[in-house]
């Protein structure tokens, strides 16, 4: 079986970068449940952070958004604004989706009912940058920044011809189960720089 | 660096798509194990996990005791402790062996193809007898201690008419965070490949499904490909370190760059020295070199960065070659970019706390 070289599709949703520019606009949704104040409060510490000190006095209260903030009720995901293909919706008898759609489509789940979802108490700090590993090269090489392994007995040192480290640190990422022998490697979640 | 102990070749199933080898008895020695970890302790870089594999490592229980022990030893000076991980077949798994190892902090990574159908399939006893309900009884046991568990199930065509079912049953045990890890080794003719494609889609329907019910769920198969279109591509230190940051150590004290390597032990091409002499950096390089050289033949697919052509391990099981790509992993590979990006298109317009919680959590 020959190898096809894939094609670059439209991707229905925002990647790590676009969701920072419109995060206002889904931190309002969850606003609607537990998180509420405290989400709020964030997003207008956000909006605040760098510009001076009176973030905390926002919270609760958005500032008005400004044109580089302000965010439609339905963001598009492309240049064509194409949304995912919500067509060819068909009932499901076993009470399962088909086609991505279910025949009675439940109502979002409030917030509280998402599992594992974290309580005002629980809500981080939220970064002032957020460091996004992005894949800046076509290879990845081994890193030698912490040294390398001494040679082998018997063996004549061989020149390093390694390139510089590229390899960025691993993070623990709470929630997330280490690399698992025989197991297919995953890439760690978006960093969130804390 | 990761560090993976391969406690012995014998194991007490008889799965038919098996890697490693005809399960023959070949128990890695404690003194063995000792000098892994001494090689790494006293290398370059810091042990951050041991993880025991085989053949079934529980049935070595006593090793991997004494090895884990040994461990905690030398990295006692460590500020962290270093992280745990078994994968077993999960028939082991009785009170006696998760006490010991919930007390050690071990994360459990249990293999199960799912509905006893799809178990039944490839993952048997000797003699074909059906190993399901020890399995699903020590993935509860495990659940029910509250230890960190993921399941591994392996896609073959011989059970992936199951994979829907297979999916849901595994959400209804309990399981959160699970891998399915195609077999391509395995004879995915155009049927084959034809009647994934329609389980695949179903398969995704239930996770936006479950989604939509409010459970977040680690999928590795969807949320890969999600997570690289988040990040623009798997990044260095996403893909695997092949001798520099793993190493993992067969019974006979050898080397390799990966446990999906070692197999019977027998292929010189890719192993990388021994515990007794060290690591062999000429051959681990002339290795990664290799296996960067895929990208060269990949350069003209649009789908290169959020892809897995880079793993060596699947492109020599595959072409007998770590730097050679088999068209069955492009055609797995762009199936699954479809499907996640067509699910995680649904559920991002919908808004859908899960999977904002889950794969936007940075900007929250």
């Amino acid at each position: 079986m020959k190898r096809r070289p894939g094609r670059r599709a439209p991707v229905p949703y925002m990647d790590a970068r676009e969701f920072l520019r419109h995060r206002r606009d889904f931190l309002s949704l969850l606003g609607k449940g537990a998180l509420g104040a405290g989400v709020l409060g964030l997003a207008a510490c956000d909006s605040g952070s760098g510009e001076g000190g009176d973030s905390f006095q926002l919270m609760g209260a958005l500032p008005p958004p400004d044109a580089a903030d302000a965010v439609p009720d339905v963001p598009t995901f492309d240049s064509s604004g194409a949304l995912p293909d919500l067509k060819d919706v068909t009932p499901g008898e076993t009470g399962w989706v088909t086609d991505g759609i279910p025949s009675n489509p439940p109502e979002l789940p409030d917030l509280k009912d998402v599992q594992s979802w974290e309580g005002p108490a629980g809500v981080p700090p939220l970064p002032d940058t957020v460091q996004l590993e992005t894949l800046q090269k076509d290879t990845c090489t081994p890193g030698d920044a912490e040294g390398e392994f001494p040679p082998l007995a018997g063996v004549p040192v061989m020149p390093d011809t390694l390139q510089p480290s590229d390899v960025v640190e691993t993070q623990d990422t709470e929630g997330e189960f280490p690399p698992l022998a025989g197991g297919i490697p995953m890439p760690q979640d978006v960093d969130t720089g804390r | 660096m990761r560090l993976t102990l391969f406690l012995d070749h014998a194991c007490n199933f008889r799965c038919s798509y098996c890697y490693n080898g005809d399960h023959f008895h070949r128990e890695m020695p404690l003194d063995v194990a000792k000098r892994a970890v001494d090689l790494v302790v006293d290398g370059p870089r810091p042990l951050k996990q041991v993880g025991y594999f085989g053949g079934e490592p529980l049935l070595r229980f006593e090793l991997l005791k004494a090895s884990t022990d040994y461990v905690r030893l030398r990295t006692a000076q460590y500020p962290a402790p270093v992280t745990l991980v078994v994968t077993t077949n999960g028939s082991l798994l009785d009170d006696e062996r998760l006490d010991w190892l919930g007390v050690n902090g071990f994360h459990v990574g249990v293999s199960i193809d799912g509905t006893r159908a799809a178990q039944d399939a490839c993952r048997v006893y000797p003699g074909g007898r059906s190993t399901h309900d020890d399995v699903v009884a020590g993935i509860r046991r495990t659940l029910e201690k509250g230890l960190p568990l993921k399941t591994v199930s392996v896609v073959d065509p011989a059970n992936a008419a199951e994979l829907p079912a297979t999916f849901r049953f595994l959400v209804e045990l309990g399981v959160r965070d699970m891998s399915f890890n195609i077999n391509y080794e395995a004879d995915w003719d155009e049927a084959a490949r034809d009647a994934f494609r329609l389980q695949f889609h179903e398969f995704t329907d239930a996770y936006v499904d479950l989604f939509r019910r409010g459970t977040i769920l680690r999928v590795n198969v969807l949320d890969a490909k999600v997570i690289t279109h988040l990040k623009g591509g798997f990044a260095c230190s996403d893909r695997c370190d092949f001798g520099c940051e793993e190493l993992a150590v067969a019974p006979s004290g050898n080397l390799y760059p990966c446990d999906r390597l070692i197999g019977e032990d027998a292929r010189p091409d890719v192993i990388i020295g021994t515990v007794f002499e060290g690591v062999d950096t000429a051959a681990r390089d002339r290795l990664i070199a290799a296996k960067n050289a895929v990208l060269s033949e990949c350069a003209d697919c649009g789908l290169v960065n959020r892809c897995m052509h880079w793993c060596g391990c699947v492109n020599y099981a595959m072409t007998g070659s770590v730097g050679e790509v088999s068209g069955l992993l492009c055609w797995f590979e762009q199936l699954f970019i479809e499907e996640a990006d067509r699910a995680a298109g649904i559920l991002f317009a919908e808004k859908n706390p899960g999977f904002i919680k889950r794969f936007y959590s940075f900007a929250l």
